[in-house]
């Protein structure tokens, strides 16, 4: 799952201060599990700017806001004046919208990983959409997400009590993927050098 | 007799760290270090160390080298790409820097700018690869270069931290890469070093390696809790903290615990490397009594 963090309504309101007709789109997957841009937040966004003055022309919940069928047919129901759009979807959603009409677009939401779901919004980085997935040589753990440094030979200096240098309260990638290699008999895998990662993987 | 001859000829070494300035001006430094010039045989240039922006080691290795000072250039994975990394380190030998330090880099987020995006783009081991390969006239795609580089190629080890078999592992692939010789973070725990030298004498890739053990003089307690806090890889235990802030002179006592650290790690070191030096002219004074 596209995992997002709301903007501060603050923030928000500061993108759109030009602008008067707004229509608010929300996304019923990853957003709507996120509790960013589900019905609910598009309404309490809608309730919030109309405080401020704002006129909400239109709002709407696409099922999956990146997929474009979807959205070309929801194009289709918007009104017809309107000055703005705010998209309370991941920016892969965001931008399904804005590459097909003209009008000027915002974000109501920062983007942040593709993460695992532990309880209603309580994530884990767990993915960072780098290409070439390599998790196979690393006993299911990703080094390039889960270690501070993405290395792919071994831990840095600053592992210690299976913590990691930059947070205490975080795994070290690298004691997790030992540990578990070690269990499955297999740490030997490690011990081969491995190439510099391909980022741009077509 | 430069730092590689002396390490190659088993002579014990004795490097000491600087950081460039955070500015342009390198003359109170410079002078700093000629204080000590006669005792060191290599100056350890940091890149950016703790994450904390300075002047480019690759800028400050030369000016070194300007001063008739030797100095070991750190190079990290933290703030360049492949492409940069590369084109640095022509630069480096085109300009006549000859010792490197490849290092992973401290996480950005120790440091002062930690809004930055963080590169490692290639880890150490890869940059120890990397630069072997231009060693050998060849770029990383393995396309021949107009003219090699002939680097002395060190890197770091941490025998402090409770995953030692994951810095071995580490430290082999090194060693395969094209390592030469190994600097190691800062040793208060002695006992741990020692248990770790003989681990790694055990192990055949790791036979012959040259160790440069890492050592502080503490200026105080505080000193000494603000690298427990705020430098990752350092431990100092607590009978360290405890014995200077018994101490009717903590600054003496300083010395005499980094000497003893230093009698006893020398014999079965080939060198030692301070680090974190916050007076040459301590430094100075307590290299002459060494």
């Amino acid at each position: 799952m596209i995992v997002t963090k709301k903007k501060s309504f603050e923030e928000v309101l500061e993108l759109i201060n030009e602008y008067n007709k707004i229509i608010l789109i929300g996304c019923g997957d990853c957003a709507t599990l996120c509790k960013t841009g589900g019905e609910e937040e598009v309404l309490e966004l809608k309730k919030q700017l109309e405080d401020k003055g704002k006129s909400v022309v239109y709002t709407s919940v696409i099922d999956t806001a990146c997929d474009q069928r979807l959205v070309k047919l929801e194009i289709k129901k918007f009104p017809k004046e309107y000055d703005c759009i705010l998209s309370l979807s991941c920016g892969s959603g965001a931008q399904a919208i804005s590459s097909l009409i003209g009008k000027p677009i915002f974000p109501a939401t920062d983007t942040l990983y593709a993460g695992v779901t532990k309880r209603i919004g309580d994530f884990k980085k767990m993915c960072l959409l780098c290409g070439r997935c390599i998790i196979g040589e690393y006993a299911g753990i990703c080094p390039i997400t889960m270690c501070s440094k993405s290395l792919l030979n071994g831990p840095c200096g600053g592992s210690d009590n299976g913590k990691c240098e930059t947070d205490p309260d975080k795994d070290c990638a690298w004691q997790l993927i030992f540990d578990r290699l070690k269990e499955q008999k297999k740490l030997h895998i490690l011990d081969s050098y491995k190439e510099p990662k391909e980022w741009n993987i077509k | 007799m430069n730092f590689a001859t002396k390490l190659s000829n088993n002579k014990f070494t004795v490097c000491a760290e600087v950081n460039p300035p955070h500015g342009t001006n390198t003359l109170e430094i410079i002078n700093d270090l000629k204080k000590i010039k006669d005792k060191v045989d290599a100056f350890n240039v940091t890149d950016n160390s703790l994450s904390r922006m300075t002047m480019s080691p690759l800028a400050f290795s030369k000016i070194l080298l300007d001063n008739g000072l030797e100095p070991i250039m750190h190079i990290t994975c933290r703030d360049k790409n492949r492409l940069a990394m590369q084109s640095e380190l022509l630069g480096a030998y085109a300009l006549g820097i000859r010792n490197l330090l490849a290092l992973t880099g401290d996480a950005i987020s120790v440091g002062n700018f930690p809004d930055a995006k963080a590169v490692f783009d290639i880890d150490s081991v890869q940059l120890v690869d990397l630069i072997s390969k231009l060693n050998k006239s060849f770029d990383l795609n393995n396309k021949g270069l107009s003219s090699r580089t002939d680097f002395l190629i060190g890197a770091a080890v941490n025998p402090n931290t409770t995953f030692v078999d994951g810095q071995i592992l580490k430290m082999k692939k090194k060693r395969e890469h094209g390592a030469s010789f190994f600097q190691t973070q800062p040793i208060f725990d002695v006992d741990k070093y020692k248990k770790f030298i003989n681990k790694i004498k055990k192990i055949k890739q790791l036979q012959n390696v040259k160790i440069i053990c890492g050592i502080i003089i503490l200026k105080s307690v505080k000193h000494a809790h603000f690298l427990n806090k705020k430098a990752p890889g350092i431990k100092i235990p607590e009978r360290i903290v405890q014995d200077l802030a018994n101490a009717k002179f903590p600054e003496k006592r300083a010395i005499e615990i980094a000497s003893n650290i230093i009698n006893e790690v020398k014999p079965i070191s080939q060198g030692i490397h301070f680090a974190n030096i916050d007076d040459y002219s301590v430094l100075a004074q307590f290299l002459n009594k060494l």
